[in-house]
């Protein structure tokens, strides 16, 4: 099938089966290994990327859903060697124990404050409720959240 | 050396080693590695509980474009080798083999098949024809205690660990007894990364490697080399990035087979597993039975105890003799006791394998232990804090098993902390006031626990670094690190930059590829930052005399004249004088002829405890069941944390761990079929953000003196006291004596049902 | 011999939609959101000949207002669903459990339609849309639209009346502006959790008092089931002990009933005391779902 899509900014124009999954896609296809398969049923939330600004299984996606959208993986938040907002304050508040949901975790925030800049802990809670994190009581996580909205804001204003 | 109160790094918060390259995604995990002509391996699982291998028909698969082999019984060497083993000295039951024709559990490999890509391997294990000849199951302890149960391993189901026996339990008297019996069901480590392993046969040079996120690189080198009869030097292991571990990656379990095949087809062969098989052919978390009696004077004090565990093995005993065998040994690290009795059992069954658990066994010892006591309390009416007041050890009192002092531990600090901040007499009567409800019902809980901070004295615990002056000033450091994730590798080069009095971004420290690094048993035990922390600080201060000589010679003055400060060293009276560490290592290259670098051996002598206690409180809808964590505490004497900010994620993973095992997490396997119920995440209802409640952290810093900057350990115990404060929290809350966990809604309304 | 070859389809047109139907076998599969298909495809490892992916019939992702019905697209999401105004306000119900659909990825891409034709007992959306008397407009293979109900779609044993080629364009609900509703899930956590008892209710205030109760009762047996006789045992006190109990205890009989005549024994649970754990727990859900009534 052939697709057309925007990748992390950039036109694609491809030819690959629509049926692929769209996890395999991006790591083995595309070599973007920054998404991960924690569990293969749209569980544990690791495989999240962004489509047309909403968080996503990509486990549970297949390429030919992505046909004149706009997909982002963790790949495409650095931009000109400037972290995200997001990704500063994952660093700052000391949110990255193993790494491994990281990427899932980051994304399902861009995607929250996408929708939601200032979400309240209630809202930041409910929008990470399917990532899991095995290292952390998530206090760490919520709080790297909170700030970058704060800063998102603040840079805004 | 820097005073506390000038420390940049010790206790200050920076962000875990390798952040960068984890929040941008760069980071590559072993199932990240691609590689040109890289092969996939997949594996078949049994449909049987038990049985043998009737006819294995591999033809189809083999004809499958794009497969490279097919794995079986029949063209695979039948040596037999054991996960846990570490080293080749020890006496373990070697029980395990590539593949086998004697199937043990449903779900146990059968086949394996590598070839092009996943999909390609995972398409021919589908065409893979297997005919079973079934055998009788025992698939629950109970059948397999029964005198006639079918023999899983020709050596019986039954393998009984030594006893331990202190003073004489059965002799001793006091005025009250007490008993209780503690269930504890299975739970997986739920690593975010599932295992994965790959080698690589290097054809230019005959050598195997191999990369696994793993706990003991040393130890799978040595199963492997053994294995496969090649020198150790030719078989290089090297520790890829670990995405969590909890005990499930310390065994050698996906490396034989990505080695074997790597030989074989001489390539680089990758096998990463999926959920299914994390939860169904790596370990679990074993479910156990433990009896505790007590016999205890009216006033509180504990005179004796006994305590008989059943674990259940699974199919394979692999460590879990020795694991049985270990908890009785942590009775020794929390109570003053005078008379103790400990029996152990590890009964295999056909159901997949259980094996080691983050506290390797300490979790199930104070489940069972502070259960017992909190009923203990509730029965003589005494405060529960107040009963472990009574009874737990003093610092530097003897662990009466290991026979060594438990160091700088207090657990009294813990339990007294605790108990002002958590308000326990307010919320007492709090819960008391709430719970004139119909629906909810309020309660609090607590535990006290303790873990180790090394392997000693139940071995020589040896570490040992190298480290390296680089000529520009800059250092790299040699240390057999395995870091889970949970910030080890950043304690270690916080140790370094604080001896060295340098940048940190100076400073470079990998973790264990055995064709480099010096020997190390492997990261357990919490011996990391305890043990290759102390190694790390002392070879950094070793290299620091040297570097002093060095600078002596090239400022042409006695040594004990220079002063060094943030990696320069000058002259007392003439600070114009200096040397920094670049000129030190040029001096010592140019002048002296030799390179800048020292190596250290520690060896502990001590095993520090560390205390810990949990406070919880509860609340319980006695409609649907649903028991949630209201508030909690916990409480570590740690020593001195290093990462502070890091050492209270763990204990938030700690806290969701402990919530799962009193209340929610719980691998069902069917009684009759052996079938693993709960394969994945659906069903397997773990606390996620939503859920998760509030908690807070109190570290104890009184500095352990042998400690690295004063430190312990937290990596495991942060989890071992939180069940046992859970499940005492819903007693108090519904006025029940439940023992079992996890205390499931359904479990909790059958409770109340029996109430009434 | 290699993989199987497969078809995959995504039309863009009605027309094109409409040959796609033609050339499904028993073998194809519909894809919308794939949040259940992708989990079933793993599990089960069927051959699928042809996958016919809906995500660009724009006739399925609207939601409009038509002559006092409400048409939701099939392939309207659950996070569309659960934010837009029209179901906020008039079907509240729906909106709730919308947005209780497993995480916010799955609700970001799981579909109104395919959680339906997935016909799940446990599913949250079927309840609902029997709650507000929905209707289902089926497309098919012919080109042809036709509206059926409740009844005509679900079989007696809870899966879909539709053929291979046949497909769920919409449903349509019924505007009833004096109407509220609620929807209330029991789970094994408050997030992210399959329904072990699912209650949808609907209910007219006037003043003080309590008329036209409705109510649906999911995850309890192979479909949603209908508690007709609600209105007869809340009487005008719904919110009385003796009223909550009484429902309660009706609804526990109900559910023990459907246990003893169970011929299929449940898969997961092993002990006793999750067998009868459902019939035991409706009390809280019973109790959470009527305290709606109060606003």
């Amino acid at each position: 099938m052939k697709l057309n899509f925007i990748l992390n900014g950039e036109n694609m124009n491809i030819d690959v089966p629509g049926e692929r999954r769209l996890l395999d896609f991006i790591r083995e296809d595309l070599h973007l290994t920054g998404t991960k398969e924690g569990c293969s049923v749209g569980e544990c939330g690791a495989c999240t990327v962004i489509l047309n600004n909403k968080a996503i299984h990509s486990c549970m996606t297949v390429v030919g859903q992505l046909e004149g959208g706009e997909l982002i993986t963790i790949e495409g938040l650095e931009k000109n060697g400037e972290l995200d907002a997001i990704q500063k304050s994952f660093i700052k508040k000391s949110a990255i124990q193993c790494g491994f949901c990281t990427s899932g975790m980051v994304m399902t925030a861009k995607a929250l404050l996408f929708s939601n800049p200032h979400p309240t802990d209630e809202e930041i809670k409910k929008a990470i409720s399917g990532n899991l994190c095995r290292c952390s009581g998530y206090k760490e996580i919520k709080e790297s959240i909170k700030d970058a909205a704060y800063n998102s804001n603040k840079e805004e204003s | 050396m820097r005073k506390e109160k000038d420390y940049q790094y010790i206790g200050k918060e920076l962000s875990n080693d390798m952040s960068y390259g984890k929040v941008t995604g760069n980071v590559k995990y072993c199932g990240d590695m691609q590689s040109i002509g890289m092969l996939h391996m997949k594996l078949k699982p049994s449909t049987i509980a038990h049985g043998y291998i009737k006819n294995i028909d591999i033809s189809e698969a083999e004809s499958v474009e794009g497969v490279k082999a097919v794995y079986t019984y029949l063209n695979t060497p039948d040596t037999e080798f054991d996960r846990g083993r570490v080293a080749n000295y020890e006496n373990v039951p070697y029980q395990e083999k590539l593949f086998n024709r004697h199937i043990r559990f449903m779900g146990e490999r059968v086949a394996g098949v590598v070839a092009v890509s996943e999909e390609i391997a995972d398409y021919a294990c589908q065409k893979i024809k297997v005919e079973y000849e079934e055998l009788p199951t025992a698939i629950t302890v109970e059948d397999a205690l029964k005198v006639d149960a079918v023999k899983i391993h020709k050596e019986g189901n039954i393998c009984v660990v030594p006893e331990i026996n202190y003073g004489d339990y059965d002799g001793c008297v006091a005025e009250n007894y007490h008993k209780s019996k503690t269930h504890m069901g299975r739970i997986t480590h739920l690593t975010m990364e599932t295992h994965a392993s790959r080698a690589l046969f290097e054809k230019s040079t005959g050598k195997l490697i191999i990369w696994s996120p793993c706990q003991t690189a040393f130890g799978i080198r040595s199963t492997i080399a053994d294995f496969f009869n090649m020198p150790y030097s030719k078989v290089r292991v090297i520790k890829a990035v670990m995405g969590g571990s909890f005990g499930c990656k310390q065994e050698t379990i996906l490396e034989p087979l990505t080695a074997y095949a790597a030989i074989h087809l001489k390539a680089d062969v990758k096998l990463v597993f999926t959920r299914e098989e994390q939860i169904i052919n790596t370990m679990l978390k074993h479910n156990a039975d433990i009896t505790v009696e007590s016999k205890i004077h009216k006033d509180g004090i504990i005179e004796g105890l006994s305590v008989s565990a059943v674990l259940d093995s699974g199919a394979y005993q692999t460590i879990t003799p020795s694991y049985t065998s270990t908890m009785g040994g942590k009775l020794g690290k929390v109570y003053r006791l005078s008379n103790l009795h400990y029996d152990g059992k590890s009964v295999c069954t056909n159901t997949p394998i259980n094996g080691s658990f983050r506290s390797w066994g300490s979790c199930e010892i104070a489940l069972a232990l502070e259960n017992h006591l909190n009923l203990v309390a509730e029965e003589m009416k005494i405060d529960p804090i107040e009963l472990r007041l009574k009874n737990v050890k003093n610092e530097y009192e003897m662990d009466i098993i290991k026979k060594v002092p438990i160091g700088n531990a207090h657990f009294k600090k813990c339990l007294i902390q605790g108990r002002d901040a958590f308000e326990w007499e307010k919320r007492k009567k709090e819960c008391e006031e709430k719970n004139k409800s119909v629906r909810y019902r309020y309660g609090i809980g607590m535990a006290v626990s303790s873990h180790t901070s090394s392997f000693y004295p139940y071995m020589v615990d040896m570490a040992n670094a190298a480290i390296h002056l680089q000529e520009d000033g800059s250092l790299i450091v040699n240390v057999g690190i395995h870091d889970h994730g949970c910030g080890t590798v950043l304690a270690m080069k916080k140790i370094a930059a604080e001896v060295m009095e340098m940048d940190i971004e100076l400073i470079e420290l990998g973790e264990v590829d055995t064709e480099v690094s010096l020997y190390d048993y492997g990261c357990y035990a919490s011996r990391t930052v305890y043990c290759l922390g102390n190694a790390v600080k002392h070879c950094c201060e070793k290299l620091l005399v040297k570097a002093r000589t060095v600078a002596s010679i090239a400022l042409q003055c006695n040594d004990r004249h220079l002063i060094y400060e943030d990696g320069v060293f000058y002259k007392e009276n003439n600070p114009k004088l200096r040397i920094d560490l670049k000129g030190v290592s040029k001096y010592c290259i140019t002048v002296m002829g030799e390179d800048v670098y020292e190596t250290y051996s520690y060896n502990a002598s001590e095993g520090p405890g560390v205390p810990a206690a949990h406070f919880t409180e509860v609340e319980v809808d006695t409609f649907t069941g649903m028991v949630r964590v209201v508030d909690c505490l916990s409480v570590h004497d740690i020593g001195k944390a290093i990462n502070p900010e890091i050492c209270r994620g763990q204990v938030g993973s700690g806290i969701q761990q402990g919530i799962g095992i009193a209340l929610c997490e719980d691998i069902k396997i069917h009684p009759k079929t052996g079938k693993t119920l709960i394969d994945n995440l659906k069903n397997y209802e773990v606390t996620n953000a939503f859920d998760m409640p509030d908690y807070k952290t109190i570290f104890i810093e009184e500095e352990e003196e042998n400690g690295p900057f004063g430190a312990k350990s937290i990596g495991e115990v942060v989890v071992v006291p939180v069940a046992p404060a859970i499940v005492a929290a819903v007693n108090h809350a519904l006025g029940t004596k439940l023992t079992e966990a996890p205390l499931t809604p359904s479990v909790i309304l059958e409770a109340l049902y029996e109430e009434n | 011999m290699s993989v199987e070859h497969v078809n995959y389809l995504q039309p863009k047109t009605l027309q094109e939609l409409q040959k796609g139907l033609k050339s499904l076998t028993e073998k194809s599969a519909l894809l919308a959101g794939g949040t259940d298909l992708m989990v079933s495809i793993r599990e089960k490892k069927p051959q699928i000949d042809t996958y016919l992916s809906l995500c660009n019939i724009n006739e399925m992702k609207s939601i409009t207002e038509i002559d006092g019905w409400i048409r939701i697209g099939a392939m309207v999401t659950h996070t569309e669903a659960a934010l837009n105004n029209k179901i906020k306000t008039f079907f509240s119900a729906l909106s709730m459990a919308c947005d209780h659909v497993g995480s916010p990825q799955i609700r970001n891409k799981g579909t109104i339609g395919g959680n339906i034709m997935n016909a799940n007992p446990a599913g949250d959306v079927l309840p609902c849309i029997m709650l507000f008397n929905g209707e289902f407009e089926i497309f098919n293979s012919e080109g042809s639209l036709r509206r059926i109900s409740v009844n005509e779609f679900l079989s007696e044993s809870g899966k879909t009346t539709l053929n291979k080629n046949e497909l769920l364009m919409a449903i349509w609900l019924p505007i009833k502006p004096d109407k509220k509703s609620c929807f209330v899930k029991l789970g094994s956590r408050t997030e992210v959790t399959i329904a072990q008892i699912s209650f949808c209710l609907s209910w007219k205030r006037i003043n003080d008092e309590y008329l036209d109760i409705e109510a649906y009762i999911g995850a309890i047996d192979n479909k949603p089931l209908k508690i007709d006789e609600i209105n007869e045992i809340l009487g005008n006190r719904p919110f009385e002990t003796e009223s909550l109990d009484a429902l309660s205890t009706f609804l526990s009989n109900k559910i023990r009933d459907i246990r003893i005549n169970r011929k299929r024994e449940s898969k997961l649970k092993i002990y006793e005391h999750e067998k009868l754990y459902k019939e035991r727990a409706v009390k809280g859900v019973v109790y959470d779902a009527i305290s709606f009534m109060k606003y």
